[in-house]
């Protein structure tokens, strides 16, 4: 029974990681329709940020979120108005051989500048116990991190004046030309709100695992099947989604033969099995 | 209209590609006569960028770079400047064979030098097979290339073989004292994590030790808590995990987190970069598997490593592939003075009798178990990690200190 609940819990934090990673990529894709394929470079941008923060100046991980936010917001505003903007009408294979190319070219920044080691914040690793669950401090901050961070999105998106104006824009762009609305202006905010989200998702990642110029991609795997089986571009549903693929994860590493090394072959599962019997994703929508 | 373009496009990179191997294809040149001062070339290909190997890439060019310049300092090979040739094969197969070709058709080099990973190797040997050049290598561990390549008269290996290192484990496990008796084995689902288990699961169930786990992960996992609570709870003595840099990161980072506590924790080359600034304390005990460590007896050693600082005074950690690299050109070098000249079979020749001291040991090329005619090194040491320093533990004959076991468990380090 120990057992049980501390295989829940590890699945429940490792699920607040892929919560973080998948959020700017939902936002991204829900009000441009375009899948960022260097998002995760973006993440990794972040966790690079906070690792010098604290290893030059001392910066607690949790204080450089911030910066992180802020710089990777810059730098996905760039993105946008020097190439992205010009691609939004262009075919999707140009959109993803954009993106990809960005993807490859920050990659390779990084190897230049930092090299291939995988570098880790030298803090004490806190281990919180509870009756007999035991986990990391920093992965539950990640999670609950992440959480807020959704819910706040959420909120953002379906209560306030710029959250309407974005789901306008998304649902149709020439009414939302016609009735005033700076289409191009929305669409830079959007794609730098979620860069920042990539930024802190990075910051929070440096915390629970390493920095290296391939940690971005190798999660980047998860965030499109959790984006694929939350119905693209929903952030509520990117919630449990995440929710559902951090606990199978946990427990078929913990309770099937050989199950570590079938863990994150779920993903793939995932994408194959929702694409096959529900192409909308769990909410049931298909958003386009 | 969309299928058009992707059909354009295709066809353009196919013309494109053409045009290269045009362009790569031999070109009469002579080969520069005796007596002359042309430099002899010496190609090497080192994954130096596009991915995970790219670190210890970068490491060998620093040992290569240093040989090179020792070598032209004392007046290169046989009275004629050497010229090393590096090729970046971007920790891809295709640019792997690319480079070898190029070096062995265009630059007409000597010999082939370098190599990192078992996969690359694999197909890049498979592509230049037909050339027969001279090839010493200094990378691929598994099995799969010995068995393909090792055979072959032009094929020379500096590297221990995946067998060497298991072995050399079990070795170390059954000198412990008090005798550990059940084992959990982890390993990455990769060519070299399932080929390494092969070998392990087999001399540890020949030395009588109990393997009560034995499960692959991923690398790259954000999350080995869950494989740390299943092993936790099979409460073995020793927890032995074949995986990456940053998976061993966070397996100890996370091991601590869920209290788990096996009476040695062993990994295989614990020397990365980065591994004391990114784990601290938490380090401690970690024992490992190495093929050197700079602070092995080894006859010039010392020397060797201060004239490295000299040429690079900022470095620090020194990885194995720095001396494994110095060694790689230093070898093709010493055979090519040996044989008097650069025909290939009086250097096969010249490689075959060859015996030296390098600083990573002494060199001679013997027969290995698996079907390899000519092997260097075969010998790994264990390496634990004290008090936020390494220290060799293993064989006796070279260790520097006692192994801690068994280590003290998280709690009792607060």
């Amino acid at each position: 029974m120990t057992n049980f609940l501390q295989t829940t819990f590890n699945g429940i934090l490792t699920s607040g990681v892929y919560i973080v990673v998948t959020l700017g990529l939902a936002l991204v894709f829900g009000i441009m329709r375009i899948i960022n394929f260097a998002h995760g470079e973006l993440v990794m941008i972040g966790a690079y940020i906070t690792y010098w923060m604290f290893i030059l100046f001392g910066v607690n991980p949790y204080i450089s979120l911030i910066l992180d936010a802020g710089i990777v917001f810059l730098i996905g505003v760039l993105m946008h108005k020097l190439a992205i903007e010009k691609i939004l009408d262009a075919p999707s294979i140009d959109q993803v051989l954009l993106t990809f190319g960005f993807s490859v070219l920050f990659q390779n920044i990084a190897l230049i500048l930092w090299t291939a080691n995988p570098l880790a914040l030298s803090r004490e690793t806190v281990s919180v116990k509870i009756g007999n669950i035991q986990f990391g401090k920093d992965r539950l901050i990640v999670f609950i991190i992440g959480v807020a961070i959704a819910l706040i999105l959420n909120f953002i998106l379906s209560k306030t004046k710029i959250g309407k104006t974005l789901n306008a824009v998304s649902q149709n762009r020439t009414a939302s030309y016609l009735v005033g609305i700076n289409v191009p202006l929305f669409y830079t905010i959007a794609f730098g709100i979620s860069a920042a989200l990539a930024g802190i998702a990075g910051g929070l990642i440096s915390t629970v695992m390493y920095t290296s110029p391939y940690v971005g991609a190798r999660l980047g795997l998860r965030a499109f099947a959790i984006l694929t089986l939350a119905g693209l571009g929903n952030i509520n549903m990117t919630l449990i989604a995440s929710l559902i693929l951090g606990l199978s994860e946990s427990y078929i590493s913990v309770y099937v033969p050989q199950g570590p090394g079938w863990a994150e072959g779920v993903s793939f599962l995932i994408i194959l099995i929702v694409l096959a019997v529900r192409p909308s994703g769990l909410k049931g929508m298909r958003a386009e | 209209m969309k299928f058009k373009r992707i059909l354009i496009l295709i066809l353009a990179v196919s013309l494109m590609s053409a045009l290269v191997v045009w362009g790569c294809a031999p070109k009469e040149e002579k080969p520069p006569e005796e007596g002359t001062k042309e430099p002899i070339k010496i190609g090497a290909v080192i994954p130096l960028s596009g991915g995970p190997f790219a670190e210890a890439g970068q490491e060998q060019r620093i040992g290569l770079l240093m040989a090179e310049k020792e070598i032209n300092e004392k007046g290169g090979i046989l009275g004629r400047p050497l010229k090393l040739i590096i090729e970046d094969d971007q920790c891809k197969s295709e640019t792997g064979i690319a480079a070898c070709t190029k070096l062995i058709t265009q630059d007409k080099v000597v010999a082939l030098i370098g190599g990192y990973s078992s996969t690359i190797t694999f197909a890049e040997m498979n592509a230049i097979s037909s050339y027969e050049p001279i090839v010493v290598w200094m990378g691929a561990s598994s099995v799969k290339v010995e068995h393909e390549f090792g055979p072959k008269k032009w094929f020379f290996h500096l590297h221990p073989w995946d067998y060497h290192r298991q072995s050399t484990v079990v070795e170390f496990f059954k000198s412990l004292t008090p005798k550990p008796k059940t084992i959990a084995l982890t390993y990455e689902d990769g060519i070299y994590g399932t080929t390494s288990a092969d070998y392990f699961r087999k001399y540890a169930e020949e030395a009588g030790f109990e393997i009560i786990f034995d499960e692959p992960h991923k690398s790259g996992s954000s999350d080995f808590t869950s494989l740390l609570t299943k092993v936790k709870a099979k409460n073995p003595d020793i927890f032995y995990s074949v995986s990456y840099a940053g998976d061993y990161i966070i397996q100890i980072k996370q091991a601590k987190e869920v209290d788990f506590s096996p009476k040695l924790f062993t990994i295989v080359a614990p020397l990365f970069p980065g591994y004391k600034d990114s784990l601290g304390k938490a380090g401690d005990y970690i024992v490992g598997v190495n093929p050197w460590a700079s602070t092995l007896n080894i006859e010039g050693l010392k020397e060797w490593l201060d004239r490295l600082h000299e040429m690079y005074p900022e470095k620090k950690d020194i990885e194995y592939w720095v001396p494994l690299g110095y060694t790689n050109l230093m070898v093709v070098a010493e055979a090519i003075n040996k044989a008097g000249t650069t025909d290939k079979d009086k250097v096969i020749e010249a490689l075959e009798n060859i015996d030296m001291m390098t600083p990573f040991g002494r060199l001679k090329f013997e027969p290995s178990d698996e079907g390899g005619l000519h092997q260097a090194f075969t010998n790994l040491v264990m390496v634990q990690w004290q008090n936020l320093k390494p220290v060799v533990v293993f064989p006796p004959e070279v260790a520097e200190g006692k192994v801690i076991y068994p280590v003290p468990s998280w709690k009792e380090r607060d």
